[in-house]
């Protein structure tokens, strides 16, 4: 099954949105930190990563470039509270799949997260089974 | 023209000439210690050029009365108008090249000044002289040693009087209170004058020549100490000394006017000196007034960079927040449900609105800096700052700012920092507000009164005014009309205000344009808190 993976470094944002997103039948896992999330992810596993922008350590943007650099191709749905212009392209040149601002509405995260996962799933369908398996 | 400055001109130069006429060379009006013309010179400077006719009566007067007419006729008009012409063209000199209606404020105006009367009196002297030498009453011999005494006397008088009258008839000068530890100073450095004089003309002294620089000492410490004001004070007290000392010791003529030489070397000192203190005041208080407008412009910065953060702390627990109340809907509409963690996410969610209420409280503790610091401040000099933060924009914009303060408002008690921070920003808006519509009338009128026991003051701008609809709104936070604003000013401005029992209302009774109204307590009010 498919893991929605969030990394902010807010917990209560982290709380709220594995909440939320569990209600809606989601799998979700947590990192406060970038960090955490490249030493904790492993890239065989399936699904999407919600990816705040403005995080002491590493920040939204260079957590992006690691997975580029490192070839994990993770569909990214950044969420930022200022979506100015800069952020905003900044974020999709290096890759995201979509931009929501926060607060989140839901049903575009819900939508966003469908959209993210079946990327994935199509994704991983394409590269072989040697990804796929478990 | 007032005739109670000339009715008080005359009396004094007819009463200076008489109280001066200390040897006098035969019984012309030559002598070493001539105050009257520093008189004149006062006369013009400070009231005006128009008074320069009665210079030549006043001259004639003083001939007339203290000698009797010691000359022909002819000698003595002829005296007066020379007088009349050098000390009035002395004075529309000075008018020009001082500028500056406050006199004596650099070592550049103390330089113009001798620069215009070491001629003038020299050419005084000479004239006057040369008449008496010519019409055969001084011999043409003595013409010279005559000369120079007659204008040592008239120097010495303008070098110690005039700048001494020009200062002190400032009424701005009169109304400073003087601090007790001030008064004992002021004392000792009378003193000191009064020990320097004894030395020098005291029964220890052999020979006042060889001690007369050590008047120079007190001299320096006022000059140094009390800037120009204390010099010429002090000029005029050794001055005096000294005559008084050469009346009671029955000096030598000769004596005298060499002692005389050594005043005027006392003289250009201590005015210089004087000057010179003042002016480095003066740019030291300027450094202060400019180091203090950095000081708030920073302030403003920060508290703009602030804001910005605070925005995004603010954020946080709202994002929170929508996703527990979204989580709480899909909890309630679940076929079976969970009760006991729709109880545990509401929980959150409020734990997430104090969070988010925790946040504006640190903003306005920013804005308090945890304590409003009170103190007495005229309204005239809040404005003025605030007004001072904004000038530069409004000038761009081309738009008008006049204040008004009204005569007797009382000195506000307030934390002054926070008033023109709620000051800077209303003028902020009005100037945003006028720039926005681009409003044809461009004008910013800042008044301050006295009602009721409260000063109140007003911020009034010529735009469109406050839509009606949101008058009830304008105060609440994040309401907000500007396209990139953030709908704090107000909020924060008012609870500031506030805080300090005081009251932010827009005047919706007005007419055009927005009118803001600030009411503060006076420092009288404080007692009774």
């Amino acid at each position: 099954m498919a893991t929605v993976f969030i990394v902010d470094d807010d917990v209560a944002i982290l709380d709220s949105l594995s909440l939320l997103l569990g209600l809606k039948g989601y799998r979700t896992q947590c990192f406060e930190r970038g960090d955490d999330f490249l030493t904790g992810y492993e890239p065989a596993a399936p699904g999407c990563l919600l990816l705040d922008v403005r995080m002491p350590g590493l920040t939204g943007l260079q957590l992006q470039a690691e997975l580029e650099r490192r070839g994990i191709t993770l569909p990214v749905i950044v969420i930022t509270a200022h979506a100015d212009v800069s952020t905003t392209r900044d974020a999709f040149k290096a890759g995201a799949l979509d931009l929501l601002e926060k607060p989140v509405d839901d049903t575009l995260l819900i939508d966003a997260i469908e959209r993210a996962l079946s990327v994935d799933s199509e994704s991983r369908k394409r590269s072989g089974p040697r990804d796929s398996t478990r | 023209m007032n005739w109670r400055v000339i009715v008080v001109y005359l009396v004094c130069y007819v009463f200076l000439d008489w109280g001066s006429y200390v040897h006098p060379v035969l019984p012309l009006g030559i002598t070493p210690w001539n105050p009257p013309p520093s008189l004149s010179l006062f006369l013009l400077l400070r009231f005006g050029q128009r008074y320069w006719p009665w210079l030549f009566a006043a001259s004639i007067a003083a001939d007339v009365v203290v000698r009797g007419v010691p000359a022909p006729w002819l000698a003595v008009l002829f005296a007066a108008a020379l007088v009349t012409l050098v000390y009035a063209s002395s004075a529309v000199v000075l008018r020009r090249v001082l500028r500056s209606r406050e006199y004596f404020r650099t070592g550049r105006d103390v330089a113009l000044f001798l620069a215009v009367v070491v001629p003038a009196t020299l050419i005084v002297a000479m004239g006057y002289v040369g008449i008496y030498t010519v019409s055969g009453r001084v011999a043409a011999g003595d013409f010279l040693p005559n000369m120079f005494r007659d204008w040592i006397g008239d120097l010495n008088g303008i070098l110690v009087f005039t700048p001494a009258l020009l200062l002190y008839s400032d009424p701005r000068r009169w109304r400073r209170v003087w601090p007790r530890q001030t008064v004992l100073e002021v004392l000792a450095q009378a003193l000191a004058i009064g020990a320097a004089l004894w030395l020098v003309f005291g029964p220890v002294a052999s020979d006042e020549f060889k001690f007369f620089y050590l008047l120079f000492l007190p001299l320096v410490w006022i000059a140094a100490r009390w800037a120009i004001a204390g010099a010429t004070l002090s000029l005029l007290a050794i001055q005096l000394g000294l005559i008084a000392a050469v009346q009671q010791g029955g000096y030598h003529t000769a004596t005298f006017v060499e002692l005389q030489y050594l005043m005027l070397a006392l003289c250009v000192t201590g005015l210089a000196l004087g000057a010179v203190v003042a002016q480095r005041r003066h740019v030291e208080a300027e450094l202060r007034t400019k180091q203090g407008e950095l000081n708030r412009a920073q302030q403003f910065a920060a508290a703009g960079e602030m804001t910005s953060a605070m925005a995004h702390e603010l954020n946080q627990p709202i994002a929170a927040l929508a996703n527990y109340l979204s989580a709480c809907q899909a909890l309630v509409r679940a076929d079976s449900p969970n009760f006991k963690l729709l109880e545990t996410t509401v929980d959150k969610a409020a734990a997430q609105v104090r969070r988010a209420g925790d946040v504006v409280q640190g903003l306005r503790d920013f804005f308090r800096r945890g304590a409003i610091f009170l103190e007495d401040v005229s309204a005239a000099k809040l404005i003025d700052d605030s007004v001072d933060t904004v000038r530069a924009r409004a000038e761009q914009a081309s738009i008008r700012l006049t204040t008004r303060v009204a005569p007797h408002v009382p000195p506000l008690r307030v934390d002054s920092m926070q008033i023109s921070m709620v000051l800077h920003n209303l003028l902020a808006n009005a100037i945003d507000e006028i720039v926005r519509t681009d409003a044809a009338t461009r004008q910013i009128d800042v008044e301050a009164a006295h009602e009721n026991g409260r000063v109140v003051i007003s911020v009034q701008d010529s735009g469109p005014g406050v839509d009606p609809q949101a008058t009830e709104r304008i105060f609440e936070p994040f309401f907000t009309s500007k396209p990139k604003g953030m709908g704090l000013g107000l909020a924060i401005s008012r609870s500031l205000v506030r805080a300090h029992k005081g009251d932010l209302a827009l005047d919706v009774e007005h007419g055009a344009g927005a009118r803001f109204v600030l009411t503060l307590p006076t420092n009288a009010r404080t007692g009774d808190q």
